[in-house]
């Protein structure tokens, strides 16, 4: 925070490379976030630009009320949810649909399965990442975030303005549908992991 | 916050178990353990070096320039205001002209008008440049060419 403080009265002081620095710090999530929610990467980049151009105009605003991080994140964000509003994608229909009448059943996906020497499979991470992908915007979003950013519930919270438990239920049916499809490649022949939601 | 309703992340100790699990998977990057949680390790991994595509190499510092250019010039309350006090003398020089020397010829339906018309003309004139005064881009374009 103390950070946060000396960097924002930098920037709002007009110290020269002030604001290139903070773009520096925080370009990486943003990028997530954008890059996440919005598929073309090129739109992306553009609302990356819009992003950090609304936090320079904005950032006499800026409470410290949160991380800084958090607030730049919350504003790329919601420039995110505007472009898909604007290209008339509704959020609701980017979250898994849970299989009415499913019952969860937990399996491990193959006890013997050797996962390091999967993980060393080319075609294996490829197929993971793929299913990563095939995965709707916002729990990808949330999962990068909370896996890749290493941010906490609560700060996910912050950003998107999601519930925490909504948040927990986005990350545990995702990771639940990823562990689903790993089953099928550490047993191609059989379902053997039919984690269900 | 979002309307969205809360839902329970899971609605059994079998599902509260795999998310304890799937939480837990996050604090160890080595792949080992017990299959259930190795699974979730796994997934882990793959999330972590799932970073999709990067921006430009330079973008902090095009962005920078951008906003640069965007961006007026901080003025200070007296500054930004300096302009328009400089309107002062002109208005009062016009005024103490008017009284020395009369109205021009062109303005004499000013005197034959009604006395009631000549106030409401007067404060709405007056009206006019408190909202021109007022309207920030009018004031940028002012201190801008200032």
């Amino acid at each position: 925070m103390i950070e946060d403080r000396a960097m924002v009265q930098a920037v709002l002081a007009g110290v020269p490379g002030a604001f290139e620095q903070l773009v520096r710090t925080h370009q990486r999530l943003t990028w997530h976030i954008l890059a996440r929610m919005v598929r073309d990467p090129e739109d992306a980049r553009e609302l990356a630009q819009e992003t950090f151009l609304r936090v320079h105009a904005q950032l006499h605003q800026f409470r410290f009320e949160s991380a800084l991080k958090t607030w730049i994140g919350r504003v790329a964000y919601s420039i995110a949810l505007r472009h898909l509003e604007k290209k008339k994608l509704n959020l609701v229909s980017l979250d898994i649909e849970p299989e009415e009448g499913a019952a969860p059943a937990w399996e491990p996906a193959d006890p013997a399965a050797d996962l390091e020497a999967l993980w060393a499979d080319a075609q294996v991470r490829d197929r993971l990442h793929s299913a990563i992908e095939t995965l709707p915007e916002l729990p990808r979003t949330l999962l990068t975030l909370h896996h890749l950013d290493e941010l906490s519930i609560a700060e996910i919270a912050q950003i998107t303005g999601l519930a925490t438990g909504t948040i927990k239920s986005h990350l545990f049916r995702a990771r639940a549908r990823l562990r689903e499809q790993l089953g099928d490649l550490a047993s191609p022949a059989r379902h053997a992991c039919t984690a269900r939601f | 916050m979002s309307s969205h309703p809360d839902p329970r992340h899971a609605d059994s100790p079998e599902q509260e178990r795999h998310w304890q699990a799937q939480e837990a998977a996050m604090q160890t990057a080595a792949i080992s353990g017990p299959p259930a949680d190795a699974a979730y390790r796994l997934i882990h991994r793959a999330l972590q070096g799932d970073a999709p595509g990067a921006l430009p190499a330079d973008f902090a510092a095009q962005v920078a320039r951008r906003a640069q250019r965007s961006a007026l010039p901080a003025l200070g309350g007296f500054e930004r205001w300096l302009p328009v006090w400089a309107l002062v003398p002109f208005a009062l020089s016009a005024l103490v002209l008017l009284a020395l020397m009369g109205m021009p010829p062109w303005a004499s339906w000013w005197t034959g008008a009604d006395a009631g018309l000549r106030v409401a003309l007067g404060w709405g004139v007056l009206s006019v440049l408190v909202l021109g005064v007022g309207a920030l881009p009018w004031e940028r374009r002012l201190a801008r060419a200032v």
